[in-house]
């Protein structure tokens, strides 16, 4: 009996220790990896994304259970996390923005459950008791880490700008769109401006087609028209003016999350984004798909809008209404924001 | 001590309905590995047999943890029905040795038949000439037997204290909980308050089946393997084990 008790002490030990040693080890390998993935892509691809963007000018927090690994200057420090819940995002944390991420295995699990809510439970809990579940792809999850880091750019450099154009009282918008989004004329816009949108983006034309663009341009007057019929003139403008915020911020966000799949090679994750864009989401998402199209639209319309879109208060709407004049006046005629 | 594991073990897989579940699990399995129905898996048909192997593997390892829930539950209240408790302990046995003695036999019968499960999956792999996935085959099977050998612990341990059916159920809500461990630690991350610290403790407490299934999939695609759910996992069934130890009823 003495022998079983000192054997069973010592295999407890034993475990204590590899649990603390393994404890110890601090961020998860595949997260460096993929951290260092994304830094590789500074080599001057990012520049062609947007320029001036850097996933190494931001320290990056990933967040792993209580613990937050920073990335920055070619250190990890742990911390106690800054957000009290899971988030990505860029923020403001001591005197620098930071950009926020769940490290990649949490990334997994929000993506089971994002997609459990769209695929329906049976799909979900087969998926859960499975023991191959359905991962995010590492690429991915670096166009993820781009997205996130575009944010980064725009506080850093255009901070007052968002401020100001966030400002629209305290009414909640959301809220009142979601009631309005339920009206059928709506919907039925919403899904003519994606398919509009979806197939200008994958046109084989150099310049796409004017007239397609204010097709599509025109959809998105007259859904903003039933809005204000609905909710009156004040919350129509106050509704096309969060459209315009949303897409300028999270548009350009998600093309950059786009670009980066493209940069990485991945072509089919590319393409998958490219697909997302016949999708009418609910909720605010759908303006991250439609900021999106227009950007990939303005690349091949208007070369050197990256540099004008921020610094001048533009909107994205704005500038693609503008490239199709131009295009119209001039033939297969490019805009050039610069004048 | 290993007397009394022997005797568990014998008693547990004489038991007839670790033999009508055993089947039905074999037939399930059977089916998968040779037929060519209309399996799909997130929206791609899976078809011949090494795709089906981790399907296999899935359904084995969902079966045999609830032959790991009905193994465990009645041997240690079927010990104090039967009055065997007293004739054991006025044998000079102590209650601590009797529990874990009896803790042991259930895991142990738990993982026979999570291997008896398995064999025919075995020699399925031989018998399609697929000896290459023979190893990572076995490498996931022995994973596996973590979350049945915690799961048995677990519901062994909860049966020497309460009824059988609220043992039962407990069981089952530990293996539920346990394999949506993940994404319940994650949705835990996106609370805040009161809700967050309960979520937090219960999450500590319920075994992560979750981690160590993910660890078994990725020795099946060579992926490295992180050993920290695994030793936690273990350790969690030291712990467990060392609490029968002191977990004892009034009779004993």
């Amino acid at each position: 009996m003495k022998t079983f008790k000192i054997i069973y002490i010592i295999i407890g030990v034993m475990l204590a220790a590899g649990v603390l040693i393994s404890s110890l080890a601090g961020l998860p390998e595949k997260d460096r990896e993929l951290y260092e993935t994304a830094c590789s892509l500074e080599d001057g691809r990012t520049d062609s994304i947007w320029p001036g963007l850097g996933i190494s000018d931001y320290p990056v927090a990933l967040r792993k259970g209580n613990t937050e690994y920073v990335l920055f200057n070619g250190s990890v420090d742990k911390r106690r996390p800054v957000l009290p819940v899971i988030a990505c995002t860029a923020y403001p944390a001591g005197d620098t923005i930071n950009v926020f991420m769940p490290c990649k295995s949490v990334m997994d699990s929000l993506g089971q459950i994002v997609e459990g809510f769209s695929s329906g439970s049976e799909s979900f809990l087969i998926g859960q008791f499975s023991i191959e579940s359905k991962r995010m792809s590492d690429n991915q999850y670096v166009a993820l880490l781009y997205h996130e880091t575009m944010h980064a750019l725009q506080l850093s450099r255009y901070e007052d700008l968002l401020t100001e154009m966030a400002d629209w009282g305290e009414e909640d918008v959301e809220e009142m769109m979601a009631e309005l989004e339920s009206d059928s004329s709506i919907q039925a816009l919403y899904k003519e401006q994606s398919e509009l949108l979806y197939r200008l983006v994958i046109s084989e034309e150099i310049v796409p087609d004017a007239d397609d663009i204010r097709e599509y341009i025109k959809t998105r007057e007259e859904t903003l028209e039933v809005f204000r019929r609905h909710a009156g003139d004040r919350q129509g403008d106050m509704i096309g003016a969060y459209i315009d915020m949303t897409e300028l911020l999270e548009g350009t966000a998600s093309y950059v999350e786009a670009k980066t799949a493209l940069a990485l090679n991945d072509s089919e994750l590319y393409e998958q984004y490219l697909s997302s864009l016949q999708e009418t989401l609910p909720g605010r998402e759908k303006y991250y798909k439609s900021g999106m199209g227009i950007c990939l639209l303005l690349d091949r319309m208007s070369p050197g809008w990256k540099d004008e879109l921020f610094g001048h208060g533009l909107t994205l709407a704005g500038m693609l209404e503008k490239a199709a004049e131009v295009s119209d006046d001039g033939g297969k005629e490019v805009y050039d924001t610069a004048g | 001590m290993l007397a009394l594991m022997r005797n568990t073990f014998n008693e547990r897989i004489r038991s007839r309905t670790f033999y009508v579940v055993g089947i039905i699990g074999m037939v399930i399995m059977l089916l998968i590995t040779t037929g060519n129905g209309n399996l799909t898996i997130n929206g791609k048909k899976v078809s011949g047999f090494e795709p089906m192997v981790p399907v296999a593997l899935s359904i084995i390892g969902f079966v045999s943890s609830l032959l790991a829930v009905m193994v465990s539950l009645q041997t240690i209240p079927n010990e104090f029905e039967r009055k065997t408790t007293h004739l054991v302990l006025i044998r000079g046995i102590k209650p601590w040795q009797y529990m874990f003695s009896l803790t042991a036999g259930n895991m142990l019968a738990s993982v026979f038949c999570m291997l008896s499960l398995y064999v025919s999956l075995l020699i399925f792999t031989a018998a399609h000439g697929k000896i290459g996935l023979f190893l990572p085959t076995f490498l996931c099977i022995a994973i596996m037997s973590i979350n049945t050998m915690l799961l048995s612990a677990a519901v062994s341990l909860l049966s020497i204290k309460l009824p059988v059916y609220i043992t039962g159920i407990l069981g089952l809500v530990i293996y539920v909980m346990g394999v949506l461990h993940g994404v319940l630690d994650t949705l835990a991350g996106t609370t805040q308050g009161f809700g967050r610290v309960l979520a937090d403790a219960a999450l500590f407490i319920v075994p992560d089946f979750s981690a160590v299934q993910q660890q078994a999939s990725n020795v099946l695609i060579w992926m490295p393997l992180d050993p920290k759910p695994l030793l936690v996992s273990l350790l969690q069934l030291y712990v467990i084990l060392s609490l029968t130890f002191v977990v004892f009823r009034r009779e004993v």
